[in-house]
């Protein structure tokens, strides 16, 4: 059983630590976004696009994650 | 699949039909006019119509008169002039010029009303000054032999002390200020220098009594008098207020419409300063849908009397040609994505129709539940009914409302419930339970969706790069995957082809791709990775509402034991619960559905950036 509790620990390590990364470099992308569009508003797409790159990375955090969950299953 | 096709026209005619082409191409909203620059084919520009300094002074006066009353709302404009009440401009130009003047009376009444209350409530502090020190109006008057000071210091006693350090012969009246005290010296004037230096020292500040220098009588009747007058003002500009309210109602529609009216009026005006002029012709050039072309020529022959010449010229190389998408009915709402992003250049292919099914697809299986598809659905009408203005976004998320009540069924889910009154929903796939499954299905689909950029893409460079870069450049792509994937299954040995086939088809797609893009091509190769795994998101933000709608439920299963009263916060949790999870799952479908599109299908093939057709007689802001 312990050695469950490690696994899910080392899963949410995996995923928490990877979402604060990306919400970090999101944080300061989000800003000079808005600030590009509130100069001019057609950079919305490009500004979107450039806001959710960081998203990756707490998608490798997910996969990650499940792959440490399978681990412990197989 | 490409937006609408468009013919660059250029109409030339005598000046004298100009005015007669202006109001019909205005009439018609068919041409977009490209502005003629000054000096390109050795021509001029026009000078705007005789009557756009009147309409510009006219549309000024209405302007600063809607905004003083406060005009809002919005009018449709029909047939001119006689909608706003009047035949013509010179009865138009009356009115506002009588609303003007109206206006501008009760307005200057309210600002003199204003000027007069400021100086009152000066005034009024200096009587009271004057009351609260106990003197009258004359005590700063008509001395020979005292010098006399008025005003505030922080701190009278001290103020007494280094007084009689000074001199015994002076007489201080203080009263208490809000801050500090005000007080009243009078001093023999050979002390005055002295004195005045006591009084710095203790933080004195002068309060000039300007305003009752001449008045006469008691302090408490000036007062009086002060407030008398005071109150009438106060009437007075209520009053003043009331007829604006007043005025702003009577004539709301009025300006509004006439607003309107002379802005249009005006556009036509000015609409030479966007031609080209010689002594006796000009020449307009613009853009119409070629479909548009023959009603155009024609309209334009019946209103000059065929005095008009129509050129048609099919875009050549760089020219920057307005864009207007052109989607059959049911994908139109769909439009409202790309004028969100870009506008597809004229010859790209507009991605509108693809996004029709692939937007909804991804939304319903990220939001797949009955009940919530079934919620969404029924308030998005609603609301659609409710705030009109809110009609682009819901005709776009109607559509993906009703996807997700079908993923919902193939997902066997109903607010996060996986049976309905006992009975086990019937599903494919259970959501909550097979995790490896879903984003397995996710990435196969950003599989197919990445490839279809990648072939879109193909299809954009062919027509403007030639066979051999579009093939390279993009197809390439799909050889590599394919060529990796070969790769691998013959290393895990599930097929029955030694790796190197697989491996060589990978190494010459590279070889292509650099060929075709230079060294920023493979530099892509560990994107192409990560956007096929941003699509395990499809299955991730979805899982997580499921797990998020469970969780709610079972904290309500547990209060229902609780009896009545844990009955009744049950049912609270359940309707906030859902409710929040409803919202977070609205916002995060579509997001994230946005920019699966946005991120990692547009970058394939989509340059966009295109200017929007904006016909001649539309509003242009």
């Amino acid at each position: 059983m312990a050695e469950a509790g490690i696994v899910a620990i080392g899963a949410a390590l995996a995923i928490g630590i990877s979402a604060m990364a990306a919400a970090i470099a999101e944080k300061e992308i989000g800003s000079a976004a808005v600030g590009a569009m509130a100069e001019k508003e057609e950079t919305f797409g490009k500004g979107l696009i450039l806001t959710v790159i960081p998203e990756t990375l707490v998608i490798f955090g997910l996969v990650v994650a499940i792959l440490i969950l399978n681990l412990a299953k197989g | 699949m490409l937006p609408e096709r468009m013919k660059k026209v250029t109409v030339i005619g005598p000046k004298a039909v100009m005015e007669k082409t202006v109001k019909e191409l205005h009439k018609l909203k068919a041409v977009h006019v490209i502005d003629h620059q000054r000096g390109e084919l050795e021509l001029d520009i026009g000078s705007p119509f005789e009557k756009a300094g009147r309409l510009s002074e006219l549309l000024v006066a209405i302007r600063s008169v809607s905004s003083v009353l406060g005009i809002s709302g919005k009018k449709e404009l029909s047939n001119g002039f006689r909608a706003v009440g009047v035949r013509n401009l010179v009865e138009l130009e009356r009115a506002a010029r009588t609303l003007n003047a109206g206006v501008n009376t009760i307005m200057s009444g309210l600002k003199s009303a204003d000027e007069e209350l400021k100086r009152l409530g000066i005034k009024d502090a200096q009587l009271s000054f004057l009351k609260n020190l106990g003197l009258g109006l004359a005590a700063f008057s008509g001395y020979r032999s005292l010098a006399c000071f008025a005003g505030t210091v922080k701190d009278a006693k001290k103020l007494r002390q280094s007084l009689l350090a000074i001199t015994d012969r002076f007489e201080l009246f203080t009263s208490e200020e809000k801050s500090g005290f005000g007080i009243a010296l009078f001093v023999s004037l050979e002390k005055k220098g002295e004195a005045a230096e006591a009084l710095a020292r203790n933080g004195f500040s002068e309060v000039q009594l300007t305003e009752v220098k001449d008045l006469s009588g008691s302090v408490p009747a000036a007062m009086e008098a002060v407030a008398r007058k005071k109150e009438k003002l106060q009437r007075q500009k209520e009053s003043g207020e009331k007829s604006l309210l007043r005025l702003g109602r009577k004539w709301n529609d009025f300006l509004l419409l006439a607003e309107q009216l002379i802005s249009i009026e005006l556009e036509k005006a000015q609409a030479p300063l966007r031609f080209a002029v010689s002594k006796g012709t000009f020449v307009v050039t613009g853009w119409v849908p070629s479909k548009e072309l023959g009603a155009l020529e024609e309209r334009l022959n019946m209103a000059t009397g065929e005095r008009i010449f129509v050129d048609a010229a099919l875009p050549h190389h760089g020219d920057k040609v307005p864009v207007k998408l052109s989607n059959p009915g049911h994908a139109k709402p769909f439009e409202f994505f790309m004028r969100l992003y870009a506008l597809p250049r004229y010859d790209e292919i507009d991605p509108t129709s693809f996004m029709f099914i692939t937007f909804p697809l991804f939304f319903g299986f990220i939001l797949g539940d009955i009940g919530y598809g079934l919620v969404t659905f029924f308030l998005l009408l609603w609301l659609k009914g409710r705030i009109p203005k809110s009609a682009p976004l819901v005709n776009v998320v109607i559509p993906a409302s009703v996807s997700s009540i079908i993923f919902g069924f193939l997902f066997g889910e109903a607010f996060g419930f996986e049976s309905v009154f006992g009975t086990e929903l019937p599903r494919l796939l259970s959501r909550a339970h097979a995790i490896n499954e879903l984003l397995v299905i996710s990435v196969v689909i950003g599989l197919f969706h990445i490839n279809l950029g990648f072939i879109l893409g193909f299809f954009n460079e062919l027509r403007h790069k030639g066979l051999f870069k579009a093939f390279a450049g993009k197809l390439s792509w799909v050889f590599l995957e394919l060529g990796v994937a070969l790769a691998v299954l013959s290393i895990m040995g599930r097929i029955g082809l030694p790796a190197y086939v697989g491996g060589g088809a990978a190494v010459l797609a590279v070889m292509l791709i650099t060929m075709a893009e230079g060294f920023r091509g493979p530099i892509e190769i560990p994107g192409l990775l990560s956007n096929l795994m941003s699509y395990a998101r499809l299955g991730a933000v979805g899982l997580s509402s499921v797990i998020l709608a469970v969780v709610i439920n079972d904290m309500a299963a547990e209060m229902f034991h609780g009896g009545v009263i844990g009955s009744v916060a049950a049912v609270i949790v359940l309707f906030v619960g859902h409710t929040i999870n409803l919202a977070l799952g609205l916002l995060g479908s579509f997001l994230h559905s946005l920019r699966l599109h946005y991120v990692e299908f547009f970058t394939k093939f989509f340059e966009g950036g295109a200017i929007p057709f904006r016909p001649f007689g539309t509003k242009t802001g």
